[in-house]
């Protein structure tokens, strides 16, 4: 008996592992946002698990969508607190 | 059977019982009784066929053939014997590895140390109880307890069995006695007659499993006096035990159980490998003992998910109920889909990273122990064929529980409920003296109920279904996120949330709105609620390894009354040298008594100042070898280490001085030279002798972590780096001054 499944928090691992290569082909500068975009699904790993979706990716995308919505919400929020026009 | 019994006069009694335990062979064809009653005809005394529950799924009973057996320790070989007479499954067998003493306590609705009555007749035992399992207040016999200690005359850096002896020293309440003069054998018959006069019914060592126990038995045998060494009741000598000890895997660490030595008629308790005892102290060890029928001595030594096994086996019994020596209970059947929903744990809500301020702490109490009871979660409980109706349904899967009550929840209402009442008398008593024995013994009984939940998962468990496990993480799941709902509709927000505790926070919310939203929460979920208090500041920290994400369960907070809340930090830790631990607990000691963040931020120069004070004194190595000392459990067999790490290097040590090392044993070092590539890396504390050098640049450096930890969600710029730079500065102001 014990976990068929693992948990989403290492599943979460697994795949960042599996994009390794996708990370090495990457520029040296590019590599640490790459990174910290990976970090952002950790901080909803939860909502994932929650959402129970087949393919682990699904759930880190949707956490990585929804932490740079919430980011672009803030911006958008000091932009027009400071007067700034979005374009187009 | 021998039965020891403890007079109301004090003495201690021998008893006989003509005894033996039953094993039960099930099989399709009843025909086929006659290959195991012919084949293993010398082995019992008599059989009879008997109508027995054989599965804890199925209701109804069947015919299966009761065997008495001659000899209470055969009943595994025997088992084992009947099993191969058939392809596996023929032959099923039953009861075959209960403990003989469990299984006489549970024929005998007995459970240790209970008042009761007792005639002999023809040499059995006729026993009347007058005592009652669920009593609080019981009395306990006046016990005499005596802890035994030995010093060796070490020829090496290690004492070993070859070894003689220096002294031996048995000390007890009415005082202390040493062994040290004469012959070694002069020193060991002594002690022997000094435990036959004290005669005490337990003795404490530490290691006595590991060490004390086999070096005594080799000196004995060294000095031609290996059948007087009696420390038992019985006049039986004492022999090392047959079996080595065992490694084994247990939630991501290896750990080392060594074989008992067991004394017969007294009780032998190792501190060191005692958990209840540790725990929960005589008292617990009592209430345990009690609670789940099992002797002392094994009680004192058994895991936690022995003496729940016990008791559920009380039940069984009770129930007509066999208990299968090889269970066979497989996992109900679930597509992917199911399986994905299913199979997953309880709810966590990820950690608000950084400080919070004026955060309420509100717990559920004892959940996982009160959905099983509650809600009825068992294995064969869960979507049983009987009451495909039920009202009583799995969150989220929607899976059936049946309405007649299960053997799991019929085991844990005591667990539960005597918990409860325990808690309620610690927190009632006017008389301080009974506190500490309610406490320790509500200690042990939310201990059994802690490995409830993981009994109903594991695979070794004989009443274990994963659906069970599900079940009760579905539940919980529920619980936890209608908590918080509950706490978002008040206008709380939700900081963290961690299985069964909920930390929110509300501007200027007060105790008592926090009390509130507890009592709403128990009202509308159903479960009970303790509120654990308000935090004036609490820090959730990040992950190592990732600055940017927060870790569940490592932070630290100061409630209003300036106490501490602690968790998974360096001051937590039992493999932290003590030192770091001393030095981290003073900073938190004094940032606690700041009422916000950023009044913590005004005690970085004072915690700076203790941690200059504690790098001094590594500096001057004013502290000694065992407050620096890192612990840790071997990962693996000494001869399985590759490379030079700083462990391998205390473990080298060790086994050349002739240390046997096992997979899952604990060592001691202290670093000395980090940076070296040789076996001198560390050095095993039990070689260290008078002052040592330690690798002081390392230790600085380590303990500059260790303080960054606690400090730099409040001052970002209290690094490892900048403390270990600010310390330097320090060092050469005064020189160049």
């Amino acid at each position: 008996m014990g976990r068929t499944i693992p948990s989403f928090r290492i599943a979460e691992e697994q795949e960042a592992a599996e994009w390794r290569s996708f990370r090495k082909a990457l520029p040296k500068e590019d590599r640490a946002a790459f990174d910290e975009m990976l970090s952002s699904a950790r901080l909803f790993t939860s909502a994932s698990s929650a959402a129970v979706r087949p393919s682990k990716f699904e759930g880190m995308a949707m956490a990585i969508i929804f932490s740079h919505y919430k980011t672009l919400s803030r911006c958008a929020v000091a932009a027009k607190t400071r007067g700034v026009r979005p374009e187009g | 059977m021998v039965v020891w019994l403890k007079l109301e006069s004090g003495e201690a009694v021998r008893l006989v019982d003509r005894w033996s335990p039953s094993i039960f062979v099930g099989a399709d064809n009843k025909a086929d009784f006659a290959v195991p009653i012919y084949t293993v005809r010398q082995d019992y005394e008599w059989t009879r066929p008997v109508q027995m529950r054989e599965s804890v799924i199925d209701p109804k009973t069947s015919e299966v053939l009761e065997m008495k057996l001659k000899d209470a320790t055969k009943s595994q070989q025997v088992a084992g014997r009947i099993e191969r007479l058939g392809p596996f499954g023929t032959f099923r067998l039953y009861n075959a590895d209960i403990p003989p003493p469990q299984s006489y306590l549970y024929e005998k609705d007995l459970f240790p140390l209970a008042q009761c009555d007792v005639v002999t007749r023809e040499g059995r035992l006729q026993w009347k109880l007058e005592d009652d399992v669920w009593d609080y207040e019981y009395a306990v016999p006046g016990l005499r307890k005596v802890k035994l200690d030995v010093e060796v005359a070490k020829e090496g850096k290690l004492p070993r069995l070859t070894d003689r002896l220096e002294s031996a020293t048995l000390e007890s309440d009415s005082g202390k006695i040493t062994f040290e003069g004469g012959s070694e054998a002069d020193k060991l018959l002594a002690l022997v007659q000094a435990v036959r006069d004290a005669d005490p019914d337990f003795i404490l060592t530490n290691d006595g499993d590991t060490f004390l126990f086999p070096y005594l038995i080799r000196r004995a045998q060294a000095n031609g006096l290996t059948s007087q060494l009696v420390l038992g009741r019985d006049r039986t000598a004492m022999k090392a035990p047959s079996k080595g000890g065992t490694s084994y895997f247990s939630y991501g660490r290896i750990h080392y159980k060594p074989s008992a030595i067991k004394l017969r008629g007294r009780v032998h308790i190792d501190i060191n490998t005692s958990f209840t005892y540790s725990e929960a102290g005589f008292e617990g060890l009592f209430e345990l003992s009690r609670t789940c029928r099992m002797p002392l001595h094994t009680s004192s030594r058994a895991s936690i998910g022995k003496a729940l096994s016990s008791l559920q086996f009380y039940h069984a019994h009770k129930a007509g109920l066999l208990v299968p020596w090889k269970p066979t209970l497989a996992e109900r059947f679930k597509d992917r889909s199911e399986l994905m929903v299913a199979d997953r744990g309880g709810f966590i809500f990820e950690p608000r990273l950084g400080v919070c301020e004026n955060v309420g702490e509100l717990d559920f109490s004892a959940l996982y122990p009160n959905i099983m009871y509650r809600k009825n979660i068992s294995a064969e409980t869960i979507r049983c064929s009987c009451c495909p109706d039920s009202d009583n349904r799995v969150p989220e899967l929607g899976w059936n529980v049946c309405k007649n009550k299960g053997i799991v929840p019929l085991a844990i209402e005591i667990i539960v409920e005597k918990r409860l009442r325990y808690k309620e008398l610690e927190a009632n008593t006017t008389n301080k003296a009974d506190r500490p024995r309610y406490s320790a013994r509500q200690a042990a009984l939310k201990w059994l109920g802690v490995t409830t939940f993981g009994y109903l998962g594991f695979n070794n468990a004989k009443f274990g279904r994963i659906d069970a496990h599900i079940a009760v993480c579905a539940w919980d799941r529920k619980i936890l996120l209608d908590a918080a709902r509950i706490a978002e509709e008040r206008g709380f927000e939700v900081v963290h949330g961690i299985v069964d505790s909920l930390w929110v926070r509300k501007e200027r919310a007060d105790s008592g709105d926090y009390i509130e939203l507890g009592a709403d929460i128990e009202s509308e979920t159903g479960f009970a609620m303790t509120f654990e208090g308000v935090y004036k500041w609490l820090a959730f920290l990040p992950s190592k390894a990732d600055s940017g994400v927060p870790v569940l369960n490592r932070y630290f907070g100061a409630h209003s009354d300036g106490t501490l809340k602690v968790r998974g930090v360096d001051a937590r830790r039992h493999d932290t040298p003590l030192a770091f631990r001393r030095c981290q607990m003073d900073l938190l000691k004094i940032m606690a008594r700041a009422g916000s963040a950023l009044e913590v931020r005004d005690t970085v120069p004072e915690c700076t100042r203790v941690f200059f004070g504690y790098a001094d004194m590594i500096m001057h190595h004013e502290l000694s070898a065992s407050e620096l000392a890192y612990t840790t459990n071997l990962s693996k067999a000494p001869d399985e280490y590759t490379t030079m790490t700083v462990q391998n290097s205390a473990v080298t040590q060790l086994t050349r001085e002739g240390a046997s090392l096992h997979a899952g044993e604990g060592i001691r070092y202290v670093i000395t030279d980090y940076d070296g590539r040789d076996s001198r890396r560390a050095i095993p504390l039990d070689m260290v002798e008078d002052q040592i050098k330690y690798d002081v640049e390392r230790y600085i450096g380590l303990l500059a972590r260790v303080c960054s930890a606690v400090l730099e969600p409040f001052a970002p710029e209290c690094t490892a780096q900048f403390l270990m730079r600010s310390y330097e500065a320090h060092r050469s102001g005064p020189l160049t001054s």
